[in-house]
Parts: C-alpha cells; structure tokens; sequence
C-alpha cells in the first residue's frame, strides 16, 4: 500500500504539470515570440514524433485496461483460468506503460509551451477549465490502475469488486481520451465561441465541436484494436522463444486471443471512420475535399494497403489455425479458403485502385487522362464502400469456419439453422453489391445516407445474428477432433507482429491525416499558421516518419515488455518510477558475473526475435518505399497579400484589395456568405454595402454589439444567430484602418453600389497622424 | 519444375496476360502502375495460399530453394542455375540504371481531380431558380461556349477535345459532377484553369476563364443545363 501511496503522489504532482499554461494565463502577459524553432529536426518534426509517440502509447495503455477486463469478465464467466491469467498478464505491463506515456505527455507539454507559444496561449484561454478536470481525471486513473493491478492477488475472493474497480478504470480511461479529444478536434473543427460567458461554458461550448465524438468512438475502437494486435504480438514472439511445450500452448492460446478482439475491435472500425469522414465533410467541405480527393487522397490509398494487410493477415491467421490447430481439417476446408481468399484478393484490388492514377504522359493519353475509362468506376466511394463491407463479411465468416471446425453439430434443428445462414449470408453479400452498383446512379446525398448506412445495417445483422446462432447450434454439437494448441508454425507468429506493426503505422498515419487537414491552421480558420512549417510535405517525407514513429513506438513497447517479464521488476521498487534503471542496475551487476565464465545459452530465442524484427522493419522499409514512389508534392501555404498602400490608385484597386481580405485576412467569409447559404453561420452580406452606409459597416466591425441583426431566415421569432461577430480591429483579427476601409469599398462595389472611400483616405505610410476613422461626407 | 510450382506462375502470368494485352482489346490500356498493383495482389494471394499447409509450402518452395542452393541439382539444369544466379543481378542493374539514366519521357504524374475549392467560393448556393426555362437557357450557353470541348452529350467528346491532355471533364461519368456541389462547378467554370487552388500542384488544365465573358448568372444556369443534360444531380448535404 505505501507503493501506491508513492506512485499516487508521484502522479499527482506530474499532473501538476497540466496546469503550467494556466499559470501562463493567470499572468497576462503575451509571450514574447509566436514561434521557437529547434535547430537541425525542426519544431514541428520534434512535435511530430513526440506527439505521435505518446499518443499510440496513450491509446496502448488505454487499450490494454479495456482488452484486460474483457478478458477478466470472459474468465469469470467461462471459468478458464488461462483468461484471467492473461488479464494479469497485461495489467503488469500498465505500470511501466503509464510511466512511459506520462513521461512522453510531460515532455510533449512542455516541448509545446516552448515550440508553439502562440497557439498554447489561445488554447490555454479556452480550455484551462479542462486542465483542471484532466488532473483529476489523471489522478483518478492513477488510482485505480494501481488498485486494479495490485488487486489481482489480494481481491482473489472478492472478483466483483475487482472487475468494478476495473470498469472504474476505464471509464477514467476513456475520459482522459475524451477530453484531450476535445482539443485537438477543436483545432480541426473549431466552433464559435460566444462571448461573455463563464470560463465553464466557453470550454464546454469548445469541447462540442462536429468532430469531437466522431474521433472519440473511433479511437476507443482503434485502442482496443491496438490492444488486441499488441497482445498478439507479444504472444507471437513469446510463443516463437518459448522453450517448453507448455510455454508453447499457453501463448499460441494467448495469439488467437490478441488477433480475435484485434479482429472484433477491427470490424466496426471502418463505420466509425465513415461517420467521422461526413462529419468533417459537412463541417467543411474543402477540408473533407483535401482530405478525400485533394492533396492528402494518397493518404487513403496507402491506408487502404495497410488494411488490406491487416485484413489479409487476420484472415490467414485463422486458415493457419484451422490447418494446424485442427489435425486433418486441412483438406476439407482448403476450398472454402481458396474462395474466401479470392474474394478477398478481388475487394482489395477494388479498394486500392486509385480515382486518378500514376501514370505517364503517354499511358495516360491512351486512357484519355488519367482516369481508367472502366476500371475509373472502382475510384469512387460507392465502388470502396462495397468492398469493405464484403471484406469485413470474409473476415467474419473465416472466423465462424475457425469456430465450426472440428465439431458436428447434433441438434435436430442443426440442418435448417445452417441452410438458412448459408441463405441468410449469400442475400447479404447480393444486397450488398447490388446497393453499391446501383450507388452510382442516384445522387450522392441518396447514397450517402440511405444506401451505405443499409450497406452497413445489412453487415451487422448478418454479425448479430451469426454468432448467437452459431453459439446455439455449437453448445449441443460433438467434437470430433479436439484443438490441439501449441502447433502452429514459426509464420503465425510473423503474422501475428505484421499485424501489430500494421496497426501502429495505421494509427500515425490516420494521426497524421487528421492534423494535416487543417493545413496551414493551426485551429482551423481562425489561428493561422505563420511560422516556417505551415506547409505540408510530400508524402515521401511524411512517410518517412510515420514509419519512424512506428518504429520508436515498437521499440517503447518492447521496451516496457522486456522490463517486466525480466527479473528485474520482481523487486517492487522497480515497479514503480525508477523501473527505467532497472535493466541498467542489473546490466552493470552482471558485468561482474563475467569472468566465472557462464556456458553459452542454447536457445533458438535470439533468432527467432531477430526474425520477427526484421518483420517489422520489412514492413516499415516496403511503406516508406511506396510512399516515396507517388510522385512527391508539398502544399504550401496560400501566399500573404501585403496591404500595400502605393499600389492603390483608384477605388477599384481598393475594392480588389478588400475582397483578398474579406476572403483573407479577415476571414469574414468563414462565417458570413454572400448570398443565401445553408451552412452561414450569421447574416448573408449579399447587397449589404447597398444597404448600409459605410458609417454603419464600419461601426459594424468595430463595434459589432452595438446593434444586432437577427435571424428572420425561418418562420416564427426572430432568433440571434449562432455565432458571434468577433471585433475586427482587435486581436485576433486586427485589421488596421485602412484594411477596413479596402474591405467597405469591396462590400459596396459587390452590391453594386458606387465605392464612397476614396484612396486618398488611405495613410501613406509616411503619415503618422491618425486617420480620422470616419469622414462625415455631407 | 513441376507439379505444384506451375499453377502459381502459370496464374500470376495469366493474370499478366489478360490485364497487359487482352483487357486493351476491350478498353484502354492499363498504366503500369495498376498492372503492378494487381500483379502484387496476385503474388500475395498465391503466397498465402501456398503457406497454408506445410504439404502446400513443401511442393512450392522446395523446388525454388533446391534449384537455387544447387542441392542435387545436375546437368543442364545446373547450367540454368548458374545462369540465373549470373544474369539476375545483371538484371538489377539494369533496373536500377534505367530508372536512374536522363531520359526524355516526362515522370509519371499524381494529379489531383479535385482540389478542395478556396473559402470564397465553398458553400456558395445556386441564387437562380431551377426552372425549365432557366435550365434551357443554360443548355443554351452551354451548347455556345461549353460543347466544343465537353460534347453535346456532355461526355467530353467535343470536336476540340482531341486537342488537350488531360482532356476535357466527361460530364456521364459518375466520378466527375455528381461528386460535387454546385459551388465547385461555379468556381471551376468562373475562374478556369488559372484559377486553381496552389494545393496538390502540378496544374494542367486549358479550361478558360470565363468570369472574363460570362456573368455569374449565365454559370449558374449552364451548371444547371450541365446537370440536366448529364442525368446527373448536384452533391448535397442534406
């Protein structure tokens, strides 16, 4: 208990660290530079690797409490040991885990505060109240995990309040996902603040951003995925080192755990990715666009190899089991496994054939530009839509085969039950197509919202009624050939790290889409980003450390199990904080064991590691080389327009320079529209400089409060619209004078009215006296 | 080099077969980029296939790794042996000098189809009414200044379009108009090929700029003339 006390405060105080830019805040002063830069790597790969380190971490000791519970309630409720032996297993690792990614997120934090002033500063100002809640948030996790872990043993009578304990954890857990969530999805789908209320409400405002929850199920999916691949992993080397045949079966047992909950985790993750592609999609279409079709498409084609990888190796993984497992199961199911393969093989060309292909000048001539006039049709989002939900059918059938063989089942209802499945699954995979072929011949809204989401609903049903039927007709059937575990050979283990490896470079790629989409903003339309880095690189490049990432999280990872299944952590201290040292301490002991001269280990251990090292480094070496073949664009910024006063001569040039700022610098456009719109956020400016004098624009925009103008678009009272107009010649924004007056000259030429500022109201630069702000024209 | 070794090669290179030269009888040629994706695929599958079942590995792989360990390997086929093992690095080589020498063909190219519009232009409504008379006035301006280069049948197969790489949008296809919003046709029409966006650089496109002869009004009623014609219907939200 004094352990727990220990690492309790430890945690604590680490959690005090959270509140430095509130601290910051308190003391109003602005931070003397926007930007610091680290010489050589640069402020934003440093962050880059950081960042992505400690959040695939994060989402591993996310993932493991939840992959450990289940494992728990599923060893309750079959009363397999071997389950809650794995449960405690994992749980060893959470200690050294949490460390890790604590440590990681201090030095994130702090490599934030120093790199990126500016945007902690606007953040700080927004969220602070949910600083204070993640440190309790923090500290209550810190709690329990230790609870949870140190439970294991002394609350061996008590399983009820243990598994409470450990669903407490993961409600801590998810939270502490949750709330991070908040703000980085505030970054990429910032909504408009209202001014002038409590610091609470602001923050609460913030947090309910489009994309907030949409990232908040598809990562509590993904970290299950991920706890499920790592376990996996970690059972596939340990089965591949296992020196006896017990060792043997129990991680070989352990492996088709990881790869089935990797699997489950794995099946509904494409929908909660398609939800979170409309959300930002109806958030804003140019950055759905980027992502989709634009600058980052490359992105998805990439992502669709990978899954198709991760897709691939799961589904082996299975065909491994049953010839191996299951003596004698070979022949009988090598066809089934043929047809699943070909399936699968047919819905990964489809996924993976790009919408406009590399191609030269001459190949593409002969296709009539770069678009395949038949094989073009598998670009489309009908054409992917399809094969992923077939893909996700395969993987679930190879599953049911694996679960089904070797036994007979011997209910009298066991004949009909099959022959209405095998009905049940051959509609599902005919509806299925046929809603993605005709998804090309009625509008996309049509598509959308009716024909993939059936396309979904049809998926899961065929899901939610197979494996309790399955589950039915299994209870009663008669093994006729027991699984022998313990069997498999060395490539299941290969396959099993492939996939695990697979997933990381998943999770840093997908991490990298969603920061890159926000482009040269660093919240999106509203904190641009000035510095150096605001431009996106080249998918060779990006890649490049996406696989570094991986890479560095593989080798934390490995890390943290070689330190807890070493000797070393059986002493409590090293369970604690100084678990770091604890490899070093016995490292520099045994120097002096040496010269006894101990007998050479035999063991087949050290290559087989190398071997599934090599694995992942042959993974991350094939990625990197394909990102490097796409021919390599950057996306640079859009360029500043300078207020230039000298350069304007008559009004038209005034209204010219208004409109880059209306659309520019002052971001009126992000809110307002010209002209009637669905998604305007405040009043439609169309005629608007006919309308009103420029009196009253200008006093509009400096003293937007003054007076304002409801929303009289629906029936019934007038209500205020959404957003607030912020004050334009104040910070954030900050237009001088003489951008106001460039962007009024603009309103009223659009609204076809005569331009009444005139250039010579411009200051020269050479003028130091004030401008008068308004000139009462007679 | 029997027995099991010959249904994956004969497979991968009838697969190599049909997409290089039967499928172009039919259609266009494949890029070779595609023909190397789907020959990987094919490579995977047999891969996985043949991995299943020791039996399986066994039939394959053990020729492959018999020939070229030379294990009881004699006469001519130790001769070929040889010559493979001299001639594949040659072949490296080769690859490596031909992917590396100066040549004249331009490199192959990544062109973004549609490029995320810029701010002033993204949730702009068609303001005209879509009435008949509107659509056929836009049909109208459309067969003027549109149907050269994109087809009265609004394919992209107008009599100019063989003058342009890329060619002309093909307006039937499900992949090109009915992808997008309204307000996307309006700023490529309004500010043509000139008018892109800088992201996913580089531009080719010969599409003119038309907010120097056309108003905003006669490009809504040809996006609605474009629509109508194409049997398509504009992307939306809700």
């Amino acid at each position: 208990m004094k352990a727990i006390l220990k690492v309790f405060f430890l945690f604590s105080f680490l959690g005090l660290f959270w509140l430095v830019p509130s601290w910051a805040q308190q003391t109003p002063l602005t931070p003397s530079v926007d930007y610091r830069d680290v010489p050589w790597i640069g402020s934003r790969n440093v962050i880059w690797i950081i960042a992505q380190v400690h959040l695939v971490l994060g989402g591993f000791v996310l993932g493991v409490p939840i992959f450990a519970w289940i494992c728990e309630i599923i060893g309750v409720l079959t009363k397999d040991q071997r389950y809650d032996r794995m449960a405690k297993e994992f749980t060893n690792l959470l200690t050294a885990a949490f460390e890790m990614t604590a440590m990681l997120g201090a030095t994130f934090l702090f490599l934030l505060i120093a790199l990126y002033p500016k945007l902690m500063g606007y953040l700080a100002d927004i969220f602070l109240p949910t600083y204070y809640v993640y440190v309790l948030l923090f500290i209550g996790s810190t709690t329990t995990l230790y609870l949870y872990w140190s439970g294991f043993e002394s609350m061996k009578g008590r399983k009820g309040v243990h598994l409470f304990l450990g669903f407490l954890l993961n409600v801590f857990a998810l939270l502490i996902v949750v709330v991070p969530n908040s703000w980085a999805t505030f970054q990429a789908s910032p909504v408009v603040l209202p001014g002038g209320v409590g610091v609470w409400e602001k923050a609460w405002a913030a947090m309910w951003n489009p994309t907030w929850w949409p990232v908040n199920i598809h990562r509590l999916i993904a970290n299950v995925v991920l706890g499920g691949y790592i376990c996996g992993a970690y059972a596939g080397i340990k089965y591949l080192m296992a020196q006896n045949a017990e060792e043997r079966m129990h991680y070989d047992w352990m492996g088709y755990v990881g790869n089935f909950i990797g699997v489950f985790g794995l099946l509904p993750l494409p929908f909660a990715g398609y939800w979170l592609m409309r959300e930002i999609y109806q958030y804003n279409q140019a950055m759905g666009i980027t992502l989709m079709g634009g600058f980052l498409s490359w992105l998805f084609i990439l992502q669709a190899m990978l899954i198709g990888v991760l897709f691939l190796g799961a589904n082996y993984y299975f065909w491994l089991g049953i010839t191996y497992r299951i003596p004698g199961a070979e022949v009988k199911y090598k066809k089934p496994i043929l047809a699943m393969l070909v399936v699968l093989l047919l819905c990964l060309g489809v996924w993976m054939t790009p919408h406009s292909l590399v191609a030269s000048l001459e190949e593409a001539r002969k296709m009539g530009g770069t678009h395949h006039p038949l094989l073009g049709v598998f670009g489309v989002m009908s054409a992917k839509m399809t094969v992923a939900n077939l893909m996700i059918l395969v993987t679930f059938m190879s599953f049911i085969m694996y679960w089904r063989a070797g036994k007979v089942e011997t209910a009298a209802w066991a004949k009909l039950a099959k022959s209405v499945m095998n009905a049940l699954l051959a509609l599902a995979g005919v509806a299925v197509i046929v809603l993605g072929v005709w998804g090309y011949f009625v509008p996309a809204i049509v598509r959308i919202n009716y024909f993939s989401t059936s396309q979904v609903l049809i998926v899961l049903f065929v899901l939610v009624t197979f494996t309790p039927l399955t589950a039915a007709l299994l209870k009663s059937a008669k093994t006729t050939t027991e699984m022998v575990w313990g069997r498999m050979p060395a490539r299941a283990g290969y396959v099993l790290v492939l996939n695990a490896v697979t997933v990381i470079l998943l999770m840093t790629m997908m991490g990298y889409a969603r920061s890159a989409s926000r482009g040269h903003w660093h919240i999106y339309g509203v904190l641009e980003d000035t510095s150096s880095y605001a431009y996106s690189p080249a998918l060779g490049e990006a890649g490049f450390f996406m696989a570094l990432n991986t890479f560095v999280v593989l080798a934390l990872v490995a890390f943290i199990f070689w330190i807890v299944s070493s000797r070393a952590v059986r002493h409590p201290a090293f369970s604690t904080q100084y678990f770091f040292l604890a490899p070093f301490l016995f490292w520099a002991v045994s120097l002096f064991d040496k010269p006894a001269g101990s007998a050479p280990r035999v063991s087949e251990g050290p290559k087989y590691f190398r071997r599934a090292v090599a694995t992942a480094f042959g993974l991350l070496i094939a990625f990197t080389y394909i990102a490097n073949q796409v021919p390599q664009t950057i996306s640079l910024p859009p360029k500043k327009v300078e207020f230039d006063p000298l350069q304007i001569k008559t009004q038209a040039d005034l209204a010219k320079v208004g409109q880059g700022i209306f659309f520019g610098k002052g971001q009126c456009a992000l809110c307002h529209s010209i002209g009637p719109s669905e998604s305007a956020r405040c009043p439609d400016l169309k005629g608007i400089g006919a309308k009103l004098t420029r009196e009253f624009i200008y006093e509009s925009l400096t003293q937007p409060q003054a007076y304002i103008y409801q929303d009289y678009r629906h029936e019934g009272v007038p209500k205020e619209y959404p957003a607030r107009m912020p004050v334009i010649n104040k910070n954030p924004i900050g237009l001088t004078n003489n951008e106001i007056f460039s962007v009024i000259a603009f309103l009223q030429q659009m609204s076809g009215e005569p331009i009444s500022v005139h250039p010579s109201e411009i200051t020269q630069p050479a003028q130091t006296a004030a401008a008068v702000p308004i000139a009462h024209a007679p | 080099m029997k027995g099991p070794l010959i249904k994956p090669l004969v497979l991968t290179g009838g697969v190599y077969v049909v997409l290089k030269f039967v499928l172009p009888l039919f259609t266009a040629p494949l890029p070779s980029s595609l023909i190397f994706l789907y020959i990987a695929l094919t490579v995977t599958g047999v891969l996985i296939f043949t991995t299943l079942s020791e039996q399986a590995m066994e039939g394959v792989f053990g020729p492959v790794f018999r020939f070229l360990s030379g294990e009881g390997v004699g006469g001519a086929m130790q001769t070929a042996r040889l010559g493979l093992l001299v001639l594949f690095p040659l072949l490296v080589g080769w690859q490596t000098y031909s992917s590396t020498v100066p040549s004249d063909h331009p490199p192959a190219e990544n062109r973004t189809i549609h490029p995320a519009p810029p701010g002033e232009f993204a949730g702009l409504s068609n303001p005209i009414p879509n009435t008949p008379e509107n659509v056929m006035a836009g049909k109208g301006y459309y067969a003027a200044y549109c149907s050269p280069c994109h087809g009265a049948k609004f394919d992209g197969k107008g009599p100019a379009a063989g003058g342009f790489s890329p060619p002309p949008a093909n307006f039937v296809d499900p992949g090109t108009i009915a992808m997008l919003q309204e307000s996307y046709l309006f700023w490529r029409i309004k500010t043509g090929g000139v008018g892109l966006s800088t992201e996913g650089m580089p531009w080719k496109s010969a599409m003119p700029r038309w907010e120097v002869e056309l108003k905003d009004e006669q490009i809504w009623k040809i996006i609605m003339g474009e629509y109508d014609g194409a049997h398509q219907k504009p992307r939306t939200w809700e």
